[in-house]
Order: C-alpha cells, then sequence, then structure tokens
C-alpha cells in the first residue's frame, strides 16, 4: 500500500511532472541566484588562498607575526603608492619617474586588498582565538546564512499534498475505503508514510543543490572548525563545529517542512475542498514569512515557520532585535512541544480516517483465533 | 426585456452567493485583510523607525517649516544645517547636550533626510520643469525643420506636460512614498481572486451540471453573463476594499495628510510623470489602474477555468500564470514579447506613470500607458471572447429552441 500510494502521489496525479519542475526550479534558482557571500574577497580569491593557505587553523603567535608583519609590509607599500600618485598629483615628481615607480609600487601592492580580508578576518579571530579559526568562510556563509524558507518547496509541498486526502473527499471514495477492513485502519498510516517520506527526499534534494552549488561554485572545507569562526555565528553559544551546526540546522529543517506537510493534510482533513485547502495552505505556510519579513520573530513559536528555515536556531542572540539565541535545553525541549504537536496533529489525521468499528472488529477476530 | 434584465440581476445575485458568499471566502478575506494591514504597519515603521525617537523635534521643525515654501523658512533651516553641511564629514558622533537629536552628526542626517532634500527638491523642481520645458520647445522647432514629425508632435507635447509646473508647499510625504511603493496588497487581491474564479466554470463541470444548466431557459448565455457579471464585481470590490485599506492605514498611520492636495510630482519617483493632479487624484487613478489590471487578471482566471475538468488543475494552471505573468513583469524590464498583453504591467500601475513616454502608433504619439491600458483591454476582451466561444453550443442551442418555438 505504501507504493501505491507513492504511485498515486507521482504517476496518477501527475505529481511527477510537479517534481521535474521542482528540481528544475531548485538548480535554477541554485545557480541563477548564487551571489558570492563577499564579492571583494572572491575578486581577490587567489591572493586570500595563498595567505590562507599559511594560516590557515587556529591563531598561534607565530601566525600572529606573520599577519602582523606582512601588514606592515603591505601597510607601507600602500602608503608609498599613495604618497607616489600625491606627489604626481601635486607635480614634485616628473612623469617618468613616476611611471618607473608606479609600476614596481603596483606590482607590490597587488595582495593589498586580497590580504586586508585576511586581515579582517584576523582581527575577529583575535577576539576569541580558542573558538575561532582561519578558513575560507565565503562557501559556508552563504549556505548557513540563508534566513529565508524555500519558497518553491513550500508551494510544491501545498500542491503536491492537497489531493492525498481530498481527491477521496471530494469522488467520495473515502466512505467506500472506509468499510474495506485492509483500509479502514492501515490507509492513513500508509498516506503518512507516503507523503513524509516523499518531503524528507524533496527537503533533502532542495538542501543538496544548494550544497552542490556553493560547494562548487566557493568551496566548503574545514568543516571540523568551530561554528564561531564563521562571522554570523560568533558569538553561538552552542558550542558545535561547523558541519555540526549544518547537520543540526538540516535536521530541524526536516522536521520544519515534515510539519508543513502535517499540516497540509490536517488542513485537507478539515476543509475537505481542493480549493480551500490550496488557499488555507498558502495562507498558513508562505504568507506569515512574507506578512512578517523578520524570521527571528517566529523562531519561539512552536510552528512550522522558523523550522522551515532551519540556521535561524544557530543564529547568536542579536539585541537590536530583541533576539536570544535558544540553549541547547532550550532547543531540545522546543523540537520536544513541535512533536507533540506534530503527533496531536497526525492523530487528527487518523483519526478521521479511521473506520473504528471495523477495527475493533477485526481485532477481536484476531484475538478469538488465538 | 425589464423581466429579462431582472432575471440576469436575480443569476447574478445567485452566482454571487453561490460562489464567493461563503463562509471560508470571508475567513479567507479577514485573513488576507490582516496580513495586509500588519504589513502595511511594517512598511511604514521601516520607513519612518529611524526619526521615531525624535518626535518631538520633528513635529516643532516640521510645524515651522511645512505649508508655503518661502525664503525665511529657508534661512532658517539653513542656519541651522549649513554649519553641519560644512563640517561634513567631520561631525561629531559622541552625544551632545545642545544637538537636536543626539549628535551633530545625526543632527545632520536628520535635517538632510528630512528637511533639507525634499524642500530643495520642491523649491528647484520649478526651475527643472522650466529648463525641460525649453529644451523639448527647441527639439520640437529642431525636428520640425528637419521634417521628423512624430518627434516634433512629441516634443510639442512633452513642452505642454512640463509647463507651468511648481511645487509651492512643502509636506510630509514619507507615509505617501510607502503608499506608492506598496505591491503586497495587489498580491493578496490577485490570490484572493484566483482562489474565488478557479472553480467558476469548472465546478459544473467536474459535478456534470453544465449539461443540465444547457438544457434551461437562463442557462446559456445569461448564465455565462452572470457569471462575469459575479467576478467582475467580487474581483472590484476585492480590490477597492484592499486598496482603500491601504490608503487609509497609511493616511492614519502618517497623521499629515497636507500633501495630498500637492501636485504628484511632490514624489522623486513620479518628477517625470504625465500625470497633472493632485496627489490625493494620482492616488485614484493609480487605484482604478490595478483595479483594472486585477479584472484583466481574472478574465485569464476564468479563462482556465473555462478550460480544464477540475479545479486543482484550475488552481495550479492560474497561479503558474500568475506567477509568470508577474516574473515576465518584473524580470522583463523595458521590453519582452507580450508586454502589451501582460495584465500585471496594470496591477504595478506606477511603473507606467513613472516616466513621460510615448509610443509610435502609425506617425503619431500616444502616451506609453494609454498604449498599455488599451491593449491589456483588448486582450482581456479577446479572452472574453474565447470564453464565450467555449461555451457557444449554449447560444446556438438557444437560438435553436428560439427558431423551433419551443419553450423550456
Amino acid at each position: 500500500m505504501f507504493l501505491y500510494e507513492w504511485k498515486k502521489l507521482l504517476l496518477r496525479r501527475g505529481g511527477i511532472w510537479l517534481l521535474l519542475l521542482f528540481f528544475v526550479g531548485e538548480i535554477a534558482i541554485s545557480v541563477l541566484f548564487c551571489q558570492p557571500y563577499d564579492r571583494v574577497l572572491e575578486q581577490n580569491r587567489e591572493v586570500y588562498d595563498r595567505y590562507l593557505s599559511s594560516v590557515n587553523g587556529p591563531l598561534t603567535q607565530q601566525k600572529r607575526e606573520f599577519i602582523e608583519s606582512e601588514m606592515a609590509r603591505l601597510n607601507d607599500v600602500h602608503m608609498q603608492l599613495s604618497q607616489l600618485n600625491s606627489n604626481y598629483y601635486q607635480g614634485k615628481i616628473p612623469q617618468d619617474e613616476y611611471q618607473a615607480q608606479l609600476a614596481e609600487l603596483t606590482q607590490q601592492d597587488a595582495d593589498y586588498t586580497g590580504f586586508a580580508k585576511l586581515y579582517t578576518q584576523y582581527i575577529y579571530v583575535r577576539e576569541v582565538p580558542e573558538r575561532r579559526y582561519f578558513l575560507y568562510t565565503g562557501g559556508w556563509e552563504r549556505l548557513l546564512t540563508d534566513w529565508d524558507p524555500d519558497y518553491l518547496l513550500l508551494l510544491v509541498l501545498v500542491l503536491l499534498l492537497t489531493p492525498v486526502f481530498c481527491e477521496e473527499y471530494e469522488s467520495r471514495m473515502d466512505q467506500i475505503l472506509l468499510t474495506q477492513k485492509r483500509s479502514a485502519g492501515a490507509q492513513v498510516l500508509w498516506k503518512a508514510a507516503a507523503v513524509g517520506s516523499l518531503t524528507v527526499l524533496l527537503t533533502a534534494t532542495a538542501q543538496l543543490c544548494r550544497v552542490i552549488t556553493y560547494g562548487v561554485a566557493y568551496g566548503l572545507p574545514n568543516g571540523n572548525y568551530p561554528l564561531e569562526s564563521l562571522v554570523s555565528f560568533g558569538a553561538s553559544v552552542k558550542g558545535l563545529s561547523i558541519l555540526q551546526g549544518f547537520f543540526l540546522q538540516f535536521a530541524l529543517k526536516e522536521l520544519g517542512y515534515l510539519y508543513c506537510a502535517l499540516t497540509i493534510l490536517a488542513l485537507s482533513v478539515l476543509l475537505k475542498k481542493f480549493a480551500l485547502t490550496l488557499m488555507a495552505g498558502l495562507i498558513a505556510l508562505p504568507l506569515p514569512f512574507l506578512t512578517l519579513r523578520d524570521t527571528f520573530v517566529l523562531v519561539p513559536i512552536p510552528g512550522p515557520w522558523a523550522l522551515t528555515v532551519g540556521t535561524v536556531y544557530l543564529s547568536p542572540s542579536q539585541e537590536l532585535i530583541g533576539f536570544t539565541e535558544m540553549t541547547p535545553l532550550q532547543l531540545g525541549l522546543f523540537v520536544l512541544a513541535v512533536a507533540v504537536l506534530m503527533v496531536l496533529l497526525f492523530f487528527y489525521v487518523w483519526w478521521n480516517n479511521t473506520n473504528w468499528a471495523i477495527k475493533r472488529i477485526s481485532f477481536g477476530k484476531g484475538g478469538a483465533t488465538k | 426585456m425589464k423581466e429579462r434584465i431582472l432575471s440576469f440581476f436575480r443569476l447574478t445575485r445567485y452566482e454571487l452567493r453561490k460562489a464567493f458568499g461563503t463562509v471560508w471566502m470571508a475567513v479567507f478575506l479577514a485573513a488576507l485583510l490582516l496580513a495586509n494591514g500588519w504589513r502595511l504597519y511594517d512598511s511604514y515603521h521601516q520607513k519612518v523607525a529611524k526619526w521615531e525617537d525624535y518626535p518631538q523635534v520633528y513635529q516643532e521643525c516640521y510645524a515651522y517649516l511645512s505649508g508655503s515654501i518661502t525664503t525665511d523658512k529657508i534661512n532658517s533651516l539653513m542656519s541651522v544645517y549649513g554649519p553641519l553641511q560644512e563640517k561634513f564629514p567631520n561631525l561629531n558622533r559622541e552625544y551632545d547636550p545642545n544637538a537636536y537629536t543626539y549628535s551633530e552628526e545625526e543632527d545632520y542626517s536628520f535635517f538632510w533626510e528630512l528637511f533639507y532634500e525634499p524642500i530643495y527638491y520642491d523649491y528647484l523642481y520649478q526651475n527643472h520643469a522650466v529648463q525641460i520645458t525649453g529644451q523639448a520647445r527647441e527639439l520640437a522647432v529642431l525636428y520640425q525643420e528637419l521634417g521628423n514629425s512624430y518627434d516634433a508632435a512629441r516634443n510639442e507635447i512633452l513642452a505642454q506636460d512640463f509647463a507651468g509646473r511648481w511645487v509651492p508647499y512643502f509636506g510630509d510625504t514619507r507615509h505617501y512614498e510607502v503608499l506608492l511603493n506598496y505591491d503586497f496588497s495587489s498580491m493578496l487581491v490577485l490570490v484572493l481572486c484566483l482562489f474565488a474564479l478557479c472553480g467558476v466554470f469548472v465546478t459544473e463541470k467536474e459535478t456534470g451540471m453544465y449539461m443540465l444548466h444547457r438544457t434551461t431557459r437562463l442557462g446559456g448565455p445569461a448564465t455565462v453573463g452572470a457569471k462575469f457579471a459575479a467576478s467582475a464585481f467580487f474581483s472590484i470590490a476585492v480590490s477597492v476594499l484592499f486598496f482603500t485599506q491601504d490608503f487609509l492605514t497609511l493616511h492614519f498611520l502618517g497623521q499629515r495628510w497636507e500633501a495630498l492636495s500637492d501636485p504628484v510630482y511632490v514624489l522623486w519617483q513620479l518628477e517625470y510623470t504625465p500625470l497633472r493632479m493632485s496627489l490625493g487624484m494620482a492616488f485614484l487613478t493609480l487605484g482604478a489602474v490595478k483595479t483594472l489590471g486585477v479584472l484583466c487578471c481574472c478574465c485569464f482566471f476564468l479563462l482556465v477555468s473555462c478550460l480544464v475538468k477540475r479545479v486543482l488543475s484550475s488552481f495550479i494552471i492560474s497561479m503558474a500564470l500568475l506567477f509568470g505573468a508577474v516574473a515576465a513583469q518584473n524580470l522583463g524590464g523595458v521590453g519582452y514579447p507580450g508586454k502589451w498583453c501582460n495584465p500585471m504591467e496594470l496591477v504595478i500601475a506606477r511603473e507606467l506613470f513613472m516616466q513621460d513616454d510615448f509610443v509610435n502608433l502609425f506617425g503619431h504619439p500616444v502616451r506609453y500607458f494609454l498604449t498599455m491600458i488599451l491593449g491589456v483591454i483588448l486582450t482581456a476582451a479577446v479572452v472574453c471572447l474565447v470564453i464565450l466561444y467555449r461555451n457557444r453550443s449554449t447560444r446556438a442551442g438557444l437560438l435553436e429552441r428560439r427558431r423551433r418555438n419551443v419553450s423550456v
């Protein structure tokens, strides 16, 4: 029955075409809207990488001295270049002398912008050297600082999951199904299993698209370094590594989209009509993001919204907007509350799609045989 | 005839009640109005939040500087702003007890953003308009001599548009700027119309009821007409409701409505607008054009509802069309295939009126916004004809029954 539910979802209702569109859309969004986290750094990536290879990892006294001395040298060259330009514009030196010195100094100064990026990172790292390491952060920052949900996935879930129950309600097939011994109690479980596995798969695919795009375009190195090495998570209190942070936000995303899927199923059971469920799904899921705009407001609410973003639960406290980071214990309790709500939603769907009379009879017969 | 009109009205009322008068429709409408209200509040506060800490200072300065722009007022403003401007960028960031706000730097930003820049724009607009008028007249003469009648006529109209323009008063327009750039309500209206209209024709197909309809006296063109009328009434009512909510919410959040009687070009985004009316009238015009755009979008939703066999397909296809139209309007830029047929061009109405552009129509300069409106209306008319054509058998059946004098 599990495979039959999959077949109904994808083949009978033409969901496969929607999925194909979703995959194409995800790839297109990942590739077309793939903007670098720091454009200047990407323009000077070669120089930055050359210097980074000498200092990669935790900050040591030797690295500190190297960076300070290199900065002093490059700063000196940069000042000389400014002075040269100033002297030339004021007519203090002739053009041939200016050209000769300019070529030499420009060559030496070529590393300045790339190294300045590393120096900015050094200033950040030296504040908390135990938890902040040197690494290339562009790819990870881009991957983990997406504060919006995947609207395309939300839309596909609403469109794909609405017919799961609605189709049978509209054709009144549910009444026939509920008179059958096999489907009276178990059909809802198989439907939920098919919906759950599809949602998990789609969420993983969407995440995979992002990981591959950013991995290929920018690189995602040194995942074992502390999460605080990334500027956006500098004051995080969870003490995770970057990879642990990535997997935590991925797990929260999976939970969030599963919660969304259950919400859509519950709405379809409540409303029973296609158009009503589609509209209610759109109002319940993407609309709060579009209305509030600030995802952080949704973090303490045990709804599916902020969970679909995932990374907001890793984000450190921000006094300016009154956001406080959840400690691991608080996050655990929050996930527990969400799990209870999801169980309640599932129970509502299950209760309304189970013929208890037939279930009791079959149970009684089984017991008698024993 | 009177009886036919009355029965048509009864039919329309019935269609309205059947398709749109449901409890869930009221629930969704309330939810979307609430979301729109919150977003309006949020948009307004994002615009003014920076200076919300100094309401008293702003109130005092505004009370003196608002109204007619006079030399005394400008001198008073410059006596405060001038020294700060001279000192820029070496302004003190630390707390200053003598500052109007918090520090010298904050004072500079405060006066620059809230008073100096808008008054400067208002004050110099007249010179700018005179310059444009003069150049347009010179170009018109030049083109006339060169024998280019289209460009000569275009420049002549441009000169007429900009002649005598000036902004005599200064008023707070920040809330009206938010209103001008606000598109969220249009999207909500379209989503609600999509939900309401996706089932207008297709529901009867799903239940097979449309075959019964065709056998009744009013089941043919009268029913299609009633569906059209009910859908149009619903979409216009919803548009008016949301656009009025936009205007009233921002109007009362801003609490200053002096600028409403100022010319429309008091907003810098409409500096080159072809409109010559007050800001209040301009918002009415923009609202009407937006409503027309929504109405044309609704024609497409009805067409989809007429062509498919399931409500789900109707919803998905209409939504895909809507997204396509929004994407084309956003990403299409100046020109793309099908621009003249895209009703979203009317829904995002401000972009039609931002430039005084013309289209060469058989050698005559026709205003760009007029051609867009005409193009979209023609497209909607074609869509309506296709819907009627899809229901042609009913019309033919009716005529046939009449010819045979069969009373059903």
